[in-house]
């Protein structure tokens, strides 16, 4: 395998990402708009590094997940809450 | 009491008539009845593959609609003498049947015979309805290809809803010098993206073809690498087990940490 992706790789590719548009009826604007909100919420609690960040939807099984890679600037709570205030603000 | 099996696809063009015709002769070979069903009610080709067009006299709609008896429209294939076939009519469509009927036809049929081999229409709609009406399992035929495996995809998901889950696959001609290339899809691949069990893997084989045009289908000749693959996958549906493509959890996680791929 070189720096061209062979056909039966992208192959492989494409049909995996319309199968799971296939099973979800999720596309790829509505995961976008699933991204930002997510990075929003999370971002109420830690500082995330929003162009690192990953969200995508695999197949697994005959399902799906959806799976987010969400790397952190620095690996501590944003504002220090109680135990009990459920929500952070910056 | 036999049981009933169905040959399906979603995609058109994948060799589901080919299965069907060729698992049928390798479960012949094996000593089992078998009853084939062409079940593409309009567009027949399963007498044809089988070289049996002319012996043809009365047809599946015939039997549904109480024109003839089933025995009558059976025609025995004279080279395997315990295989059979029902052929589809050719100038009714779809609707002439109901899924109801269909039931009660597999029903009739698996009282006296091991095998009732089910070859669906292409498509979703109601051929596809009729032809699992009456199956207690399905085997789905794709090819490596983008086009046939996400219809295959459609497909196991509707047959899952038919309360026909569990499907075995079967990756029909498949060029082992492209893949070797990386240029077509590797077959684990295709089981994996799937998540059914591999019931086995046909080469590409200009056999089928050649012999098609005879009447012949390519599991009655020795020495063809095609026909080698549909006696071995009849063996499989005939009780050993499938070759089984890795599910379950550690399947799942490994690749949901490849999902760079």
């Amino acid at each position: 395998m070189g720096a061209v992706t062979r056909g039966g790789r992208l192959a492989s590719d494409r049909l995996r990402s319309m199968v799971v548009g296939d099973r979800t009826g999720m596309n790829s604007r509505l995961l976008k708009a699933l991204r930002a909100e997510m990075l929003g919420v999370v971002s109420r609690y830690l500082e995330v590094d929003e162009a690192g960040a990953e969200v995508r939807l695999l197949a697994s099984g005959r399902g799906c997940s959806l799976v987010a890679c969400l790397p952190l600037f620095r690996c501590r709570r944003r504002v220090q809450t109680g135990p009990a205030d459920g929500v952070g603000r910056v | 009491m036999g049981q009933s099996v169905v040959i399906t696809s979603g995609k058109g063009g994948v060799g589901k008539t080919t299965a069907a015709a060729n698992l049928g002769v390798g479960l012949a070979v094996l000593g089992r009845r078998v009853a084939l069903v062409d079940a593409d009610i309009g567009l027949r080709n399963l007498d044809v593959v089988l070289g049996l067009e002319d012996r043809i006299v009365y047809d599946l709609v015939d039997v549904a609609d109480g024109f003839c008896r089933l025995r009558q429209a059976l025609v025995r294939d004279r080279r395997w003498p315990e295989l059979f076939l029902l052929p589809a009519a050719q100038t009714k469509d779809k609707t002439a049947v109901t899924p109801d009927q269909m039931r009660a036809l597999c029903a009739d049929l698996k009282r006296e015979f091991d095998y009732v081999l089910v070859d669906s229409p292409a498509g979703i709609e109601q051929g596809f309805r009729n032809a699992v009406a009456g199956a207690d399992r399905a085997v789905v035929v794709t090819t490596p290809e983008v086009t046939a495996v996400r219809d295959a995809d459609r497909i196991i998901g509707l047959l899952e809803a038919c309360q026909l889950p569990d499907p075995s696959l079967i990756v029909n001609r498949v060029r082992p010098g492209l893949v070797r290339r990386g240029e077509m899809m590797d077959v684990q691949d295709v089981a994996d993206l799937l998540a059914v069990p591999l019931l086995g893997v046909v080469p590409e084989d200009e056999a089928v073809i050649t012999l098609a045009n005879r009447g012949e289908p390519v599991a009655a000749v020795p020495g063809s690498r095609a026909g080698a693959a549909f006696l071995a996958i009849a063996r499989r549906l005939d009780g050993q087990e499938g070759e089984g493509a890795s599910q379950g959890l550690m399947g799942r996680l490994r690749r949901l940490v490849g999902w760079g791929r």
